[in-house]
């Protein structure tokens, strides 16, 4: 599950609309303490957003804002759940 | 419940490393001069052309032959009417530009420039950029027009933001939130970009506005930046919304990059 919400929003970030990555990325953070979705964030700033002038990564923040908002809540609601072997 | 507290403590310091690597690679971005996310575009381009060629052996296996036929028409069609509403536009501007022209006595020139495909898919960005293959070695710089259509005629879509050897990082002049200062029958007005083409702008109720209005703009060297769609009037207000639209990238195959004026 957690790896194809990975794939999910990497194929969002390169095929569709912006909120599949989006969504990808919520719904992973809610569910596991999903460290990935900062790639997700990253990846889509990386492909869509030009370097210069610098303006917010809006996705690298989203995305920042998501893993360590929800983690409280997600520490407390679904504490053991890593969704990967070993983690 | 130590299990719990050492898996607890071991998740917490995956997250502070993962989020310290995140920094260290914008860092590292942004001091190469984005020299890592031309390599993550240049990672992609592979899936984005790999992608539309598995669209084509699908809807050419005869797997869903009923709906590829439709598909195929619609598909045809969607692509005419993007071609014409693109030749109908060029004509407009002409048809401006060949008056003003007239009017200064002087001539119009077809302005050099690059023909490029968009390569990357355009409705995916956030931030209203897309890819075109062509960059530096073809003499695409920083800041050079994107038209749709041919220099002579050709509405202005976005400028060059980010430059490459062989491909570049365009953002459209309509990107959502980007504002523009144009001109529309003559009066100067700002319009505000909706995404995919769309802007709007608020004109006052008095100025003579029609839909297919040329809008022009002095920060794309005075030339067209589209086409006026539709006006919606509030019965007693001093201002008409404006709905302007250019070509959406989506529907474009290729387009003509012109050095910056």
């Amino acid at each position: 599950m957690r790896i194809g919400l990975f794939a999910l929003g990497v194929l969002g970030a390169i095929f569709g609309p912006p909120v599949l990555p989006l969504i990808a990325m919520a719904v992973s953070a809610i569910r596991y303490p999903a460290w990935e979705i900062l790639l997700l964030g990253l990846l889509v700033d990386f492909l869509w957003l030009p370097a210069f002038p610098v303006s917010l990564p809006l996705f690298t923040i989203a995305s920042l804002a998501l893993l360590w908002g929800l983690e409280p809540m997600r520490r407390e609601f679904m504490a053991g759940e890593s969704g990967l072997p070993g983690w | 419940m130590s299990s719990y507290r050492l898996n607890n403590g071991r998740g917490a310091r995956r997250l502070w490393a993962a989020t310290l690597a995140l920094a260290l690679v914008l860092a590292l971005d942004l001091l190469s001069g984005g020299a890592l996310r031309s390599l993550a575009r240049g990672a992609a381009l592979p899936a984005w052309s790999a992608g539309s060629r598995i669209a084509s052996a699908v809807s050419g296996s005869g797997f869903f032959s009923s709906r590829r036929a439709l598909q195929e028409e619609n598909d045809a069609l969607k692509r005419e009417l993007a071609l014409l509403r693109v030749r109908a536009a060029e004509a407009r501007v002409l048809r401006d530009e060949a008056e003003k022209l007239r009017a200064l006595s002087g001539l119009a020139a077809l302005t050099p420039g690059v023909a490029a495909p968009v390569v990357s898919s355009a409705s995916g960005s956030p931030y209203g950029t897309f890819l075109i293959g062509a960059g530096t070695e073809n003499g695409v710089a920083n800041g050079d027009l994107v038209l749709a259509g041919n220099g002579a005629g050709g509405i202005v879509i976005g400028r060059v933001s980010e430059p490459g050897a062989r491909r570049s990082l365009v953002t459209e002049l309509f990107a959502p939130g980007a504002r523009l200062e144009a001109t529309i029958a003559g009066a100067p007005l700002e319009a505000e970009g909706r995404g995919e083409g769309n802007a709007r702008a608020e004109a006052p109720s008095t100025l003579p506005v029609a839909a297919g209005d040329v809008v022009f703009s002095s920060h794309a060297g005075g030339r067209a930046v589209g086409l006026v769609g539709a006006i919606r009037e509030e019965p007693g207000s001093a201002y008409k919304t404006v709905f302007i639209r250019t070509p959406p990238v989506s529907e474009l195959g290729f387009v003509y990059v012109i050095p910056r004026e």
